[in-house]
């Protein structure tokens, strides 16, 4: 999971090795931190969050054939 | 009513990029000339020539936000269109492996000219499709983005598929379209649908065209867009 984020993530924004995921696991759940680079962000999230909601939709088709759960958390750098 | 501008190295360029980026044809447009190709001196204070056209029926349009791009000069659509396609599918070859989906994508050019489809094949594509083809819609999305900024204005747009699915869901639509039109047409109220995506709108407003007792509209903004099917009183004029 944690490597499809990255790839996901990296396919869409300016600065590729900004893209930083760290993956939680949890017994049925896995939580996803993805960070990027500040003005990447928006490449990210897309026009009313659509980029990030097709991210999501990826990550859960894929997560729902191993039964599992997964949370994207996108995360913005201080 | 829709309209938008656009400009071009001449003002035949200039209306065949708006008529690429709204997906219409030249009859279902008027256009106005702004202002003609302007040569200028050594380059300063020239213009290109600037273009508005607008649909003469409520045809939907793409709604996602067109940055301006500069058309590349010497283009050449086959060649850029192929390498769009090569590139796509090198991205869904990986998304996929990394999904852990077992697949092959074929490439191949769609129903329109500006169109191509990459097609999954050898999973069983249920779980690819999602709930009402959510899943292969975030794919094309994603895809589309990935690619989509490196190249010109004339990119052709991708289409992810697998099943057949575009298929049946067209056939689904216009099925759809039909029985609602009766509806309007028998109990005399304006009939509307919801969340439908743009691509999902324009079969049902080309599938009711030529219905001349109904008129098609679109209502609405983003995710909250509606289509309207209207009962006309009387039959539809041939030029609104």
């Amino acid at each position: 999971m944690k490597e499809l984020v990255q790839y996901l993530a990296r396919s869409l924004v300016d600065n590729p090795d900004a893209v930083e995921v760290i993956e939680t696991q949890g017994e049925t759940a896995s939580v996803l931190e993805l960070k990027v680079a500040k003005q990447d962000l928006g490449r990210i999230i897309g026009k009313q969050g659509r980029t990030a909601k097709s991210i999501r939709t990826i990550l859960n088709a894929a997560a729902s054939r191993v039964n599992r759960k997964v949370i994207l958390e996108i995360v913005e750098e201080r | 009513m829709e309209h938008m501008e656009a400009e071009g190295e001449t003002i035949d360029d200039a209306i065949e990029n708006a008529l690429n980026t709204l997906r219409v044809e030249r009859e279902q447009v008027t256009v106005e000339i702004l202002s003609d190709v302007k040569k200028g001196i050594l380059g300063i204070g020239a213009r290109k020539a600037r273009v508005r056209v607008s649909l003469r029926r409520s045809i939907d349009i793409d709604q996602e936000p067109r940055e301006e791009r500069q058309p590349p000069t010497n283009r050449s659509m086959k060649e850029s269109a192929s390498a769009v396609g090569e590139r796509g599918k090198d991205i869904l070859v990986e998304i996929l492996r990394l999904m852990g989906v077992q697949a092959t994508i074929e490439v191949k050019p769609g129903e329109t000219g500006e169109e191509i489809v990459l097609d999954i094949r050898g999973d069983n594509g249920g779980l690819l499709i999602g709930r009402r083809g959510q899943t292969l819609e975030a794919l094309q999305y994603i895809l589309t983005r990935a690619v989509g900024e490196r190249h010109g204005a004339e990119r052709p747009q991708l289409i992810v598929d697998t099943e057949n699915y575009h298929e049946r869901r067209k056939k689904t639509l216009e099925d759809m379209a039909l029985r609602l039109g009766e509806k309007a047409k028998r109990q005399r109220t304006t009939v509307s649908i919801d969340s439908l995506s743009a691509r999902d709108r324009r079969i049902i407003h080309l599938t009711l065209e030529d219905d001349p007792w109904i008129t098609t509209r679109s209502l609405g903004q983003g995710a909250y867009r509606r289509l309207l099917i209207v009962p006309e009183g009387d039959r539809k004029k041939k030029e609104p």
